[in-house]
């Protein structure tokens, strides 16, 4: 009924018109009555369009011809005159009518074009300030979405294929599309031409892209083809759509290729550090053996201690560095796969203190657990080597004397954690260094201070707790002001367990 | 000590074996070796060993697997050498009936002294009612702890977990061991019990739970009540 209500309204429209100039008019000339009726055509036109106009010009001249002229209450005109009038009337009404069409259809497309406009401007702003690459695909296909008021997909190449990585809308494509996809793909010609829905089983699918191979591909569900108007819009915002696509895969190879450029400098980093660290205590180890074997005889007994001892510290540290080097191939070989399981985290402070209880040797060491500790689902075996990194590197940076805290607490909330800190009132970080010092051979202070360190062992700490799904940071108050690394691991589910043993 | 006591070493690297030896003999024992998998078996029936020390990377078989044929028949007190960072292999190692390990690299004197335990310890404590060790005296026959004049009041659980420790005093009782004998098979999977169990213990005969003494942690294999002389030498 809707469609009838315009065409009625226009009716009635001309019918008051003619009422008007039935009892206002009755003297004047055809001429005059007919321009009555030229602003009812141009009413009918700007608000309900050309066909309504043209009904309301129809309507006009079959009431001034059946009303007005001789013979009245009659369909015919006998004056040659009042029939030129009606054709003038017929004429001026028609393109009076066009006219008034033409303005309100070009103020609602510029309307139109305008909001569109402002939306792919939106868009590109919204995508030019994304600093996730990855949620690209995701904005892309959930603007589309919106513009084309249907379900969309956006295709990109994988290892198997085009395959849709991103949606909108809960209809989403098959088999069909997927093929249909691959050939388009392949075929490479349908760069700006779409496949008819038909083609693809309700889908309008359309690769886009400047290259030699489309960036991607998009898929839309529609049964009816997109209007001319939404089309233009849609190409635009496809083409916005490829570069934004495009920019995105640029930044990830350059990244690639920055982070291959960086290994390369790492690995050189390690070779030269790893020589140097290796033959330091290698060097004592041999003089202090040789000196033995070739003067054992002429050292006196305290002599001999020293040289004695020498070669265990040395080895100790060679050791301790073999040990880190493992480490750091099994974390870099992918081969790192802890052994998730509920441990207490007192028996992982023991043990990392027990590890660490002759570099501890000049420290106080406070070790604060609460009773009510949750236990952590994690390795136990990899976190107190993390621990003891993280204690070793305290009890290193942090003068003698001082006090180094080891703290737990719960951390409530969803997912559920256990927090372990450790606390040293040494020299602290700037923030800068608390960013960086989880990075392989990042040291705080410079070479000539370094107490021997190899760089590596808060890299390891940071790769184990990661590994076993915690983060690790370090905070500081400010230099001067000592440091705090907290640890944070997932909480084991704590299992419904009865005062005494329903567990058996 | 009445009698010279032997051992054999079985390890395939010839400097381990030298060290070994010098260390050992130095205190009075009389040293086997053995080369390879192979010629421990051949050796271990027929050398009247006390204590087998074994390291599990042999050229020829794997230590676990001399292991396991050892056990076979005999209940000789074997010590386990293993590297670093296969705990895996030291909880397979302390299942199939190993007596204590040790990660290479190690020193000559903490050698020395856990061999030395192990011989003295092995025979005695499993036939003994009582168990004692710094504060802590456990009276098997009726089921009493004391930490020095004081009884520590243990539930039932408390007390079996206890109770096998010190059965197994000195050695590392495995976490899979623990779980069967104090909660049965059926429960072999439930570390969170055991961890549990092990807190409220440690709160009651520990001064300090979360620096202990008496139960120490083995990570990722189990757990170690100390040995008398383990525990005058940790203190």
């Amino acid at each position: 009924m809707e469609n009838f209500r315009p065409l009625a309204l226009t009716a009635a429209m001309v019918l008051l018109t003619t009422l008007i100039a039935h009892a206002l008019l009755q003297n004047a000339s055809i001429a005059t009555v007919t321009l009555l009726f030229v602003p009812c055509v141009l009413i009918a036109a700007l608000l309900w369009g050309p066909l309504h106009a043209l009904v309301a010009v129809t309507l006009a001249i079959g009431a001034i011809s059946y009303f007005r002229t001789p013979p009245v209450y009659s369909f015919y005109v006998d004056n040659p005159e009042h029939t030129l009038d009606i054709v003038v009337f017929a004429l001026v009404a028609t393109v009076v009518g066009g006219a008034a069409d033409w303005a309100r259809h070009s103020t609602e497309s510029a309307r139109m074009r305008e909001a569109r406009m402002r939306e792919l401007y939106d868009f590109s702003r919204r995508v030019a300030m994304a600093t996730d690459f990855g949620e690209l695909p995701a904005m892309v296909a959930r603007e589309l979405g919106r513009l084309a008021q249907a379900p969309v997909a956006l295709y990109r190449q994988t290892p198997d294929g085009p395959r849709p990585i991103a949606f909108d809308g809960d209809t989403l494509p098959g088999d069909e599309q997927h093929a249909a996809a691959a050939w388009i793909w392949k075929e490479c010609v349908h760069l700006g031409r779409p496949i008819s829905p038909r083609e693809s089983g309700g889908w309008w699918l359309r690769a886009i892209g400047h290259g030699n191979e489309p960036t991607g591909l998009v898929a839309i569900h529609s049964d009816e083809f997109l209007q001319d108007v939404e089309r233009v819009f849609i190409e635009a915002f496809l083409a916005l759509a490829a570069n934004v696509l495009e920019r995105a895969d640029l930044a990830a190879r350059v990244d690639a290729i920055r982070i291959d450029q960086r290994a390369a400098e790492l690995r050189e980093a390690i070779l030269s550090s790893i020589s140097h660290d290796l033959r330091t205590p290698l060097a004592a180890i041999l003089g202090s053996a040789t000196t033995l074997e070739r003067y054992g005889d002429l050292c006196t007994p305290g002599e001999r201690v020293d040289l004695n001892v020498t070669i265990r510290e040395e080895a100790t540290r060679l050791d301790r560095l073999i040990a880190r080097m493992f480490d750091l191939t099994r974390i870099r070989a992918g081969k790192l796969e802890p052994a998730l399981g509920p441990v207490d985290l007192v028996d992982i402070v023991d043990v990392a203190l027990r590890h660490n209880r002759r570099t501890l040797e000049r420290h106080r060491v406070n070790v604060n657990l609460p009773a009510d500790l949750a236990m952590p689902l994690t390795d136990g075996v990899l976190i107190e080597q993390a621990l003891s990194n993280v204690v070793e590197n305290a009890a290193k940076y942090a003068p003698a004397g001082t006090t180094i805290e080891i703290g737990a607490a719960n951390m409530p909330g969803e997912p559920e954690r256990v927090e372990l800190s450790v606390r040293d009132e040494g020299r602290g970080l700037t923030p800068e260094q608390g960013r960086r010092i989880f990075d392989q051979f990042y040291r705080a202070v410079d070479g000539g201070a370094d107490p021997g360190g190899s760089g590596l062992g808060l890299a390891i700490s940071r790769a184990f707790v990661e590994a076993c799904g915690g983060t690790i940071e370090a905070t500081s108050e400010g230099l001067g002001r000592g440091t705090t690394v907290r640890m944070r691991l997932p909480a084991a589910k704590a299992p419904a367990l009865a005062e005494e043993g329903e567990a058996a | 000590m009445s009698r010279q006591r032997t051992i054999l070493v079985v390890d395939d690297e010839p400097q381990i074996r030298r060290f070994l030896r010098t260390g050992l003999g130095v205190q009075g024992f009389e040293v086997i070796e053995a080369d390879s998998g192979a010629e421990a078996l051949r050796l271990a029936p027929t050398s009247r060993a006390d204590l087998v020390v074994l390291d599990l990377q042999l050229g020829d078989m794997d230590g676990l697997d001399v292991l396991r044929r050892l056990r076979e028949w005999s209940w000789l007190p074997v010590f386990v050498l293993s590297v670093r960072d296969r705990e895996a292999d030291k909880v397979k190692a302390l299942e199939l009936g190993a007596d204590d390990y040790m990660t290479k690299p190690f020193g000559a004197a903490e050698f020395v002294a856990r061999v030395n335990a192990l011989i003295r310890r092995i025979p005695e404590i499993a036939a003994q009612p009582k168990f004692a060790v710094g504060a802590l005296s456990i009276d098997m026959a009726r089921r009493q702890v004391f930490l020095g004049e004081t009884e520590v009041k243990l539930s039932p659980k408390e007390y079996k977990l206890l109770q096998f420790l010190a059965r197994h005093a000195g050695k590392v009782a495995t976490h899979q061991q623990m779980l069967n004998e104090v909660w049965g098979p059926g429960h072999s999977e439930d570390a969170h019990y055991l961890r549990i169990f092990m807190r409220k213990l440690r709160n009651k005969i520990e001064t300090d739970a979360t620096r202990p003494r008496y139960i120490v942690t083995e990570l990722g294999v189990g757990y170690r009540l100390l040995a008398p002389d383990q525990y005058d030498a940790a203190s």
